[in-house]
C-alpha cells in the first residue's frame, strides 16, 4: 500500500510546485490535496463529501499550510491533535510565513516540524526532497496498533 | 438671694422704697415715742404732784382734826382718776391716817412714809407730798399711779403701722408710675434685644424716651446695634466673596476634571488608534511576509522549471531572460525580508540587559564567513565589549555593520574588519572599521535612509535597508550613530549606547537624512 501524503494548500501554484518537487525527488507516493482546512478535516475524519465511505487510510504525513480559507492551518492542527484517531499523525507546517508567533503557535499546538517555503525554487526543491526523504523513508511512523 | 436677684426691677425698687420709708418711719416713730414717754412722764409727775397738792389741801382740815372718815371720803373722790391705783394720808408722825385702793385684785402696800418726792418704779409713779398748813407740816399724801406706758407705746406702734401700710400703698402706686418711666423702656430694650437675637435683624432700634440713664442705655444699645449691623454687613459681604470664590474654585475644579476626562478620553482614543495602527502594521507585515512571497515563489519556481525541464525549447536569449526573471524575484524576496526586519526592529519590545557585544560579533562574523566562503576577510574583534542593550536588536546591528564591512572590503586581498571600543568626546563609543572601498563623505547624509545606496547593486548587492535598520535600533537605545570614510580608504561606523536608557522608547530624534558624523 503506497504511502499517502496529504498536502493542505489553497494556492494552485504552490500545489503544482510541490507536486513538481516531489516528482523530481522521485518520491512516488500518492499525493492527496485538500484546498482548505474544511476539506482537510473532512478527508481525515470521513465527514462532508467523504461521509458514508469507509474511512480512508491515514496519510503518512500532513503538509499543512497555515493561511487557508475557511478553517486555517492552526485550527486544523488543533483538531488533528484533539481527535484520538489523528493524535499522533505527523504534521509538518509548510508555509510562507516565518512570523515568530506562527512558529511558536505551531509547535505549541503540536506540530512536528515547521518549514518556511523558500522563494528560490532550488532551495524549495531541496527542502521538499529532504522533507519527503525524512518523513517517508527515514522516519518510523506510529503503527495502527499503537493507537 | 437668688429670688432677690431674679426679681424685676419694679419689685426691687418697690422693695427699696418700702424698706427706706419703713426704716425712716420706724426711726421717726421711735424718736417720737421716746420723746413722748419723757414728756408723758414729766406731765404725769406734774399732774400727780398737783393732784397730791389738791388732795393735801382738801384733807388738811381733816388731818388737823383727826377726822379719818372725812379724809377717807376725800381720798375716795380719786376714783374718778383711773390711773390712781393707791392713795394714802400719813400723819406727821408717819402713821397711816386714811387710805384708798382702786381695785382689790391689785392690793396696795402702804409702807413707811418717804420724804416728799416723785419717783417711777415698775411702770408706776409714786408721789409723796407733804401737807403743809401755815408753815406747819400736818402729814404726807401718798399716791401711786399706773403710768401704763406699754399701752401707750402699743398705740403708737399701731399708728406707725397704719402709716406704714399707707406708705406701702403709696409706694405701689408710685411703682406703677415708675413702671411707665423705668420698666417699660427697659422691657422695650429687652424686647429689641430679643428680636435682634431671634431674627438676626440688626436694623432694629430701641426707642429713646428721655435723657436719663435708661436713655443712655438706649443710646448705648442702639450704637451697639449699629456697630453689629455694620459688622454683620461686613461679614455678609465677606461671606459672599468667600462663597463666590468657592464657587469659582469648584467651577475651576469641574473644568479641570472635565478637561482631565476629555484628556483621558483622547489618550484612550489615541491609544486605541495606536493599537489599531499597530495591529494593522502587524497584519500588513504578516500579509507581506505571506501573500507577497507566494506569487514570487510561483514566478521563481516556474521560471526555474522552464529552465530546468524545457531549456531545449528556448534559445540562449530566452534562457537569459528567464534567468533575469529569477534574479529579480530573488532580489524582491530579499527586499521583503529586509523590510520585514525593519518593521520588526521598530515594533519589537526592547529588553535591555548587559550584553556581551564581542560575543555577538564573533557569532555574526562566523555566520558571515560561512555564508560567504568566497570572501577572504580577517575579523578582528576586541574582547569584553559590553553594553546595556537588547541582545536581539544588537545582533541586527552587528550583522548589518559587520556584513557591510565585509561586503565592501571583501574584494580586496587583505580585507580586514575590526570591531572595537574608543572614547569620543568622553563617551563610550563602539566602532566597526574596514579597509574596503569606503564612500564619499558628501553623501554621508544619505547613509541611514531607507533604500538609500551609495553603490550600485551591480557592484555590491544590497537592498538599502540595513543601515536604516541599524540607525533605528541605535536610536531606540537612545544612542547615536555616524560614519567616517574616504573613497578607497575604508569606512568606520561609530555608535553609542548610553547606559541610562531614556524613559520613553523614543524613535530616531535625529533623522537619518542630513547627518554624517558629529565632529
Amino acid at each position: 500500500m503506497p504511502k499517502i501524503i496529504l498536502l493542505v494548500e489553497d494556492n494552485p501554484d504552490d500545489e503544482e510546485l510541490t507536486r513538481m518537487a516531489l516528482e523530481q525527488s522521485n518520491i512516488a507516493n500518492q499525493l492527496v490535496v485538500a484546498h482548505d482546512g474544511v476539506e482537510a478535516l473532512d478527508y481525515l475524519f470521513g465527514t462532508g463529501p467523504f461521509a458514508g465511505q469507509a474511512p480512508p487510510a491515514l496519510p503518512t504525513v500532513v503538509l499543512l499550510d497555515l493561511k487557508l480559507p475557511r478553517v486555517d492551518g492552526l485550527e486544523v492542527l488543533q483538531r488533528i491533535r484533539r481527535e484520538e484517531r489523528t493524535r499522533r499523525l505527523p504534521v509538518v507546517i509548510l508555509t510562507s510565513s516565518k512570523e515568530e508567533q506562527d512558529v511558536l503557535d505551531s509547535y505549541g499546538y503540536g506540530a512536528n516540524s515547521y518549514i518556511r517555503k523558500p522563494v528560490e525554487f532550488d532551495k524549495f526543491f531541496e527542502a521538499t526532497r529532504q522533507l519527503g526523504l525524512y518523513w517517508l523513508v527515514l522516519n518510523e511512523a506510529p503503527t495502527r496498533d499503537q493507537h | 438671694m437668688r429670688r432677690l436677684r431674679d426679681a424685676s426691677i419694679r419689685v426691687k425698687l418697690l422693695g427699696l422704697i418700702a424698706l427706706s420709708s419703713m426704716l425712716s418711719l420706724l426711726v421717726a416713730g421711735a424718736v417720737m415715742v421716746a420723746y413722748d414717754l419723757v414728756i408723758y412722764k414729766r406731765n404725769s409727775i406734774a399732774s400727780a404732784t398737783t393732784l397730791a397738792e389738791i388732795v393735801g389741801s382738801i384733807s388738811s382740815a381733816a388731818l388737823a382734826f383727826g377726822d379719818r372718815k372725812a379724809a377717807t371720803e376725800y381720798l375716795g373722790t380719786l376714783r374718778a382718776r383711773r390711773d390712781i391705783q393707791c392713795a394714802a394720808l400719813y400723819t406727821s408722825s408717819g402713821q397711816l391716817f386714811a387710805s384708798y385702793q382702786r381695785s382689790e385684785q391689785n392690793p396696795c402696800v402702804f409702807g413707811a412714809v418717804q420724804k416728799a418726792a416723785a419717783l417711777v418704779e415698775n411702770d408706776e409713779l409714786l408721789v409723796y407730798h407733804g401737807v403743809v398748813e401755815r408753815g406747819e407740816r400736818l402729814g404726807t399724801v401718798y399716791l401711786r399711779a399706773s403710768l401704763d406706758r406699754t399701752a401707750r407705746v402699743l398705740r403708737y406702734a399701731a399708728t406707725v403701722g397704719a402709716v406704714l401700710v399707707g406708705a406701702l400703698l403709696l409706694g405701689l402706686f408710685g411703682s406703677s408710675l415708675m413702671r411707665r418711666s423705668i420698666s417699660q423702656p427697659l422691657m422695650e430694650i429687652a424686647g429689641v434685644a430679643q428680636a435682634v437675637t431671634q431674627r438676626r435683624d440688626y436694623s432694629l432700634r430701641a426707642v429713646k424716651r428721655g435723657e436719663d440713664e435708661i436713655g443712655q442705655l438706649t443710646d448705648a444699645i442702639n450704637q451697639m446695634l449699629a456697630q453689629a449691623e455694620r459688622g454683620a454687613a461686613d461679614l455678609k459681604r465677606a461671606n459672599e466673596r468667600l462663597l463666590s470664590e468657592i464657587e469659582e474654585h469648584l467651577r475651576a475644579r469641574d473644568e479641570v476634571s472635565a478637561l482631565n476626562a476629555t484628556l483621558e478620553q483622547r489618550v484612550a482614543e489615541r491609544t486605541q488608534q495606536l493599537e489599531m495602527s499597530n495591529k494593522e502594521l502587524q497584519s500588513f507585515s504578516y500579509s507581506v511576509s505571506h501573500d507577497l512571497r507566494t506569487p514570487l515563489r510561483a514566478i521563481e519556481g516556474f521560471s526555474s522549471a522552464l529552465l530546468r525541464n524545457h531549456a531545449s525549447q528556448l534559445d540562449t536569449r530566452g534562457q537569459d531572460y528567464l534567468q533575469r526573471v529569477r534574479a529579480a524575484t530573488q532580489r524582491m524576496s530579499l527586499l521583503i525580508d529586509d523590510l520585514l526586519s525593519l518593521a520588526r526592529t521598530a515594533r519589537a519590545e526592547m529588553k535591555r540587559r548587559e550584553v556581551d557585544l564581542s560575543d555577538l560579533a564573533q557569532k555574526s562574523a562566523r555566520e558571515l564567513q560561512e555564508a560567504h566562503p568566497e570572501r577572504q576577510v580577517e575579523f578582528v574583534i576586541h574582547p569584553e565589549l559590553k553594553a546595556d542593550a537588547d541582545p536581539q536588536l544588537m545582533r541586527v546591528v552587528l550583522d548589518n555593520l559587520l556584513g557591510n564591512a565585509a561586503k565592501f572590503s571583501g574584494k580586496k586581498p587583505d580585507a580586514r574588519v575590526e570591531f572595537g571600543h574608543t572614547l569620543h568626546n568622553g563617551s563610550d563609543t563602539f566602532f566597526v572599521r574596514d579597509n574596503g572601498v569606503g564612500f564619499d563623505m558628501n553623501y554621508a547624509g544619505k547613509l541611514f535612509g531607507v533604500f538609500q545606496r551609495l553603490h550600485s547593486s551591480a557592484e555590491f548587492e544590497g537592498t538599502g535597508i540595513g543601515l536604516a535598520n541599524v540607525h533605528r535600533v541605535i536610536a531606540r537605545h537612545g544612542g547615536t550613530i555616524w560614519a567616517d570614510s574616504e573613497p578607497g580608504r575604508g569606512a568606520t561606523f561609530f555608535f553609542t549606547l548610553p547606559a541610562t536608557p531614556p524613559t520613553g522608547d523614543v524613535h530616531a530624534e535625529n533623522h537619518p537624512a542630513g547627518r554624517g558624523q558629529p565632529r
